[in-house]
């Protein structure tokens, strides 16, 4: 018993013994994993780095490819623009002399290749003309712009239907600002609602722009316009705000094509831009040039339209030139700064409330303003 | 629209608001919304123009350009819209009142109304009867039923006699804690 005890306090200074040189080959192990930690880390870290300039390379690619995309779409629009023109000239030689305007509403649609959305559309035209007095309802004037679907028979059953919707067919693709404008010259009224064909307006609305546009003599009236996802999911507001010094200095504008315009005015000052640089933001081009000749641009607060927010559609398939029209509107625009120095001929009003706002340019452009805006807010 | 309330009538007692309120159903345009604009706001619109037909909307700002720009129409032009309108229309995810809101509305002669979507609403019948009168959620299909005369008038005779007892504001107290 004495002798294996012995033998087990031995062992026990033995182990004792080597425990030293154990320990220090037990830290010499992790100091070696802590430095290969540390260089993997470093690894990692510069992994991390790389991948980060990989991804800001590929945004700037991305970028390229949509710039490259743009300047390829405006070669095709460049290479298409004289046969546009003599297609412009042939189909108002074809049309004929203006009409003279007489008091009322008409809706200008155009088309190309949008067959599915034109009954929808046309049709929330018709209700908006519905809602006001009979002689002051024009047409629903729809430019099928040498559509290759089924949008002639489309026109064709609407026609049949209602004899207010009045198809001009165009055998030359013009392009947004040419149809736009072959419209204009076909228009028979004072006003116009400019509805793209995968929009719809909110009649009630509509006919408030009309009120307001008619009241105030305004070149261009818009409201807010509902941007729906294809899925039917809301996405956001446009139109939603009267320009001021800051829309022609922000990076994007947010005022859309529908609206009602002044016909007289708008024939007067050329209709909508059919420059090519333009081709994708032509709202946001009359937007500035309108500021820019002193018109009179009303903001109305309630909902005119639904505006089809889609990845295919024409203004979003071009984001690309985005930068580039933005630079073309402010040297075409504001070289000496006054777009951005001085307040717009701009006002807000709706029918039920009068007038809201108006600025310095609106109040002298229309002195009776300055009166009803500065009267105290009824009771009811 | 802004921080500050757009209250035109500080000094007005609650008798006088009760009785302008009671008028409110006199007023051309059934409902306006006063926010930001926002997805969300976006949405409340669309539901409401579905639903009730156009309204009054003012959405300030331009989140995809200029998420800090200010709001172009002035205080006045706010309070104009409010004074045209039956209701005042607002999307809350809180389940209290919105204190400024409410009062806001009322001193403009327009019923408050706060929209909750329906699955965040809890114990909707356990609430007051005013509680009610002030709040607005969709039915199971995601859609509004229409604000029938009937039911505008009664929501405002139980708002305009809370306001006028004071028992609004003791409400909107014990809800904003």
């Amino acid at each position: 018993m004495a002798e294996n005890a012995l033998r087990r306090l031995r062992a026990w200074l033995k182990r004792a013994k080597t425990t030293p040189a154990t320990v220090q080959q037990v830290a010499n192990v992790q100091q070696d994993q802590t430095r290969d930690v540390h260089a993997i880390g470093a690894r990692v870290s510069a992994l991390v780095e790389r991948v980060d300039v990989l991804e800001s390379a590929l945004a700037e690619l991305a970028h390229m490819r949509d710039v490259m995309a743009e300047r390829s779409e405006l070669s095709l629009i460049a290479a298409l623009t004289p046969a546009r023109d003599t297609g412009m000239q042939e189909l108002l030689r074809t049309l004929g002399e203006p009409k003279p305007l007489r008091p009322g509403l008409s809706i200008l649609t155009i088309s190309w290749n949008h067959a599915g959305f034109l009954r929808s559309s046309v049709c929330s035209a018709l209700a908006t003309l519905d809602l006001i007095a009979p002689d002051e309802q024009g047409a629903v004037l729809v430019l099928d712009d040498a559509s290759s679907d089924e949008t002639p028979r489309v026109l064709d059953e609407l026609q049949e239907a209602d004899g207010r919707v009045r198809p001009v067919r165009s055998p030359v693709n013009l392009g947004l600002s040419r149809a736009r404008n072959a419209l204009l010259h076909v228009a028979e009224t004072t006003h116009a609602l400019m509805l793209d064909a995968d929009n719809t307006a909110v009649p009630e609305g509509a006919t408030s722009l009309y009120a307001v546009a008619r009241e105030w003599s305004a070149a261009f009236t818009f409201g807010n316009v509902t941007m729906i996802d294809p899925d039917g999911s809301t996405v956001a507001t446009a139109s939603n705000e009267p320009p001021t010094t800051d829309y022609f200095s922000a990076r994007g504008p947010h005022i859309d094509t529908l609206g009602v315009l002044d016909v007289a005015y708008f024939r007067q000052i050329g209709g909508y831009s059919p420059d090519p640089a333009f081709h994708a933001f032509d709202d946001h081009e009359i937007i500035h040039r309108l500021a820019r000749l002193g018109a009179l641009i009303a903001f109305v607060p309630t909902v005119a339209g639904r505006y089809r927010f889609d990845r295919l559609s024409h203004s979003q398939a071009h984001q690309g030139s985005h930068e580039a029209t933005i630079a073309r509107l402010r040297r075409a625009y504001n070289q000496d700064g006054r777009l951005t120095a001085q307040q717009p001929p701009a006002m807000a009003a709706h029918p039920a409330t009068g007038p809201l706002w108006a600025t310095p340019a609106a109040l002298s452009a229309r002195p009776e303003l300055a009166k009803l805006l500065t009267s105290s807010v009824e009771t009811r | 629209v802004r921080t500050e309330r757009l209250s035109l009538t500080p000094d007005v007692d609650r008798k006088t608001l009760a009785q302008d309120l009671i008028h409110a159903d006199e007023r051309s345009i059934a409902w306006c919304v006063l926010d930001r604009a926002s997805e969300a706001t976006a949405g409340l619109v669309q539901l409401l123009v579905s639903s009730w037909g156009p309204g009054l909307c003012y959405q300030p700002g331009v989140p995809w350009a200029d998420d800090k720009r200010p709001a172009v129409l002035p205080k006045p032009a706010g309070s104009r819209i409010l004074r045209a309108s039956r209701t005042r229309v607002w999307l809350s995810d809180n389940q209290a009142l919105d204190r400024d809101r409410v009062m806001e509305s009322l001193e403009h002669g327009c019923l408050p109304l706060q929209f909750t979507q329906a699955a965040r609403v809890e114990r909707e019948q356990g609430r007051s009867e005013l509680a009610r009168a002030l709040r607005l959620r969709p039915d199971e299909s995601g859609t509004l039923a229409p604000l029938s005369g009937d039911e505008l008038k009664s929501r405002v005779e139980t708002v305009a006699s809370a306001l006028s007892t004071g028992a609004l504001e003791r409400a909107l107290t014990v809800e904003n804690g």
